[in-house]
């Protein structure tokens, strides 16, 4: 048991090291970020002691999915297993106990210690989720598993559009305009394994402009609802409708050409804070989007001929 | 036909295949044998261009890497995507254009499904599936018995015969040696990176004994020793 607890530790370790973190930096960080992201949620959100709370549930809820259980129980005897899951949810519940108390909820703070507790108990969660159609499977991958991700995403933008042209703020429809515009670009920062671009029988060029002309199309369907709803009830605002839906697009094609861009390896923090860059800043998009066509097609000459 | 040239591959200063000199031909089923490690998967990825190797590898049809079908042994699925969304990729990545996807279903498979939920059978016999729709002329093809039924493992049989009727290329491994013995012309037996043998099907008796015997009783009777 001491041995399965400071694997997690080592985990940790090595995960830190691999960012160049120290780990104890990165301890200090998660903490500081959480407590961060705890206070914020105490003074912006309605009820918080009983959203937080549930949140500290759902995180201990999802210690019990069956594959997991499963390995735990071949590992260890049943009275060890019983007491690695107690305290394995004693120790995902304790910064949310600790947050409650700390604001004086100590009836919730109780209620999630003993929910956590019953939890340890059920170990019957399954990771198999509802197949989500899209209109998007004629071109996969990134819409349809994208999609099927961050969903809620596209859930929430809409309904912050539907708000704002209820309460006729022209500001918040755009900015769910923008949202998913992000949100359809975030999907091309996942990068697929070698093997899944190397199958590609196209030339860099024609495989990298098929996947820009799949991207701009597929997020003009996200996307065309808002703004047909945005001109019609905003015509007045037409320039900066249609001037968003410009750059929304090159935030699209910046995501398609960056994802290539340092093939196969990752955007790096700095390369992620260039694009961010060119998101606050429009213009630098226009700099960015050819510098990592070209840098793109160098580096998927390695896999495509 | 498939020509390989002195080809040899390190990791680091680990030499992992060392000079191997090979041809493939049309119409021919090639199986490679070798103990695990032996650098049967590295070999199959070089002929693919999926790692970098020293040595030539020639197709006398065009450019390789377009026409080969890869069957990996560990496979990947992207998550939240169903068999038929997979099959689509496969035939859009060759600009493939197929109408109704689930005709060419000959595995059965449940499509509408996600991939990543399949059992490891039905994930090998999707992407065996994918690889048929690709209509390359060569494939590749890393353990494709491990882990389907045995009804299955008839299918896969029956296939590698038509694909030699069509006059394909095929290259595969196998650690189950019947099934080579049903449907390999030629084996090459690779060991510690080089091929130590080539040998006819009427041969292939002579080799299953030989890695039979490869210190395999020496250490079973130190493992049971007491």
């Amino acid at each position: 048991m001491k041995i399965y607890f400071t694997y997690y530790i080592k985990w940790f370790s090595r995960v830190s090291k691999e960012n160049r973190i120290s780990p104890f930096i990165n301890i200090g960080l998660l903490l500081f970020l959480f407590v961060l992201v705890s206070y914020f949620f105490f003074e912006r959100i309605a009820f918080p002691s009983y959203i937080y709370a549930s949140i500290g549930v759902l995180a201990v809820y999802i210690l019990g999915t069956v594959k997991r259980n499963e390995f735990l129980k071949n590992l260890f005897t049943k009275e060890k297993y019983r007491k690695v899951r107690l305290i394995e949810n004693a120790l995902v519940i304790a910064p949310f106990v600790a947050f409650l108390v700390f604001k004086l909820h100590f009836i919730e703070a109780g209620g999630v210690l003993l929910v956590a507790a019953v939890f340890s108990l059920y170990n019957r969660v399954h990771h198999r989720f509802a197949v989500i159609p899209t209109p998007f499977y004629k071109n996969p991958f990134e819409f349809v598993v994208g999609f099927r991700r961050t969903y809620w995403v596209f859930l929430l933008a809409y309904t912050l559009a539907i708000i704002g042209f209820f309460v006729e703020n022209f500001n918040l429809a755009m900015f769910a305009l923008i949202v998913v515009f992000l949100a359809c670009q975030n999907f091309y920062f996942r990068l697929e394994p070698h093997f899944y671009v190397w199958i590609h029988k196209q030339s860099p060029e024609v495989f990298l402009k098929n996947k820009m002309k799949t991207a701009v199309l597929y997020s003009f369907i996200m996307t065309a609802p808002l703004i047909v709803a945005l001109f019609i009830l905003y015509p007045f605002n037409a320039l900066w409708i249609g001037l968003l839906v410009v750059v929304g697009t090159l935030y699209i094609l910046v995501g398609v050409a960056g994802k290539y861009a340092y093939y196969p390896n990752e955007l790096n923090v700095f390369q992620q804070i260039i694009i961010g860059v060119g998101i606050v800043f429009p213009p630098f998009s226009l700099i960015l989007l050819p510098l990592f066509y070209v840098k793109s097609i160098k580096a998927l000459k390695i896999y495509l001929k | 036909m498939i020509t390989v040239n002195s080809l040899s591959k390190s990791y680091g200063s680990q030499k992992v295949l060392n000079d191997i000199s090979l041809t493939f031909k049309e119409g021919e089923v090639v199986g490679v044998i070798g103990e695990n490690g032996a650098g049967k998967t590295t070999l199959f990825k070089c002929i693919a261009e999926l790692e970098s190797f020293t040595g030539t590898v020639e197709y006398s049809e065009g450019v390789l890497k377009n026409t080969i079908g890869f069957l990996p042994t560990s496979l990947y699925f992207f998550p939240r995507m169903t068999g038929y969304e997979y099959l689509q990729l496969m035939c859009n990545a060759r600009d493939i254009k197929i109408d109704n996807l689930k005709e060419y279903n000959l595995f059965d498979l449940p499509l509408k499904k996600y991939a990543e939920n399949y059992s490891t059978g039905m994930k090998k016999k999707l992407a065996i599936t994918g690889l048929l729709l690709q209509k390359n002329d060569v494939f590749i093809l890393d353990e494709p018995f491990n882990g389907v039924d045995i009804h299955s493992n008839l299918i896969i049989e029956e296939i590698l015969k038509q694909l030699k009727q069509r006059n394909k290329i095929v290259i595969l491994s196998s650690h189950i040696f019947s099934t080579l013995n049903s449907t390999c012309d030629y084996l090459y037996h690779l060991k510690e990176g080089s091929v130590s043998k080539s040998v006819k099907r009427e041969d292939f008796g002579k080799v299953e004994e030989e890695m039979k015997g490869e210190g395999f009783g020496v250490k079973l009777d130190q493992l049971f020793k007491e």
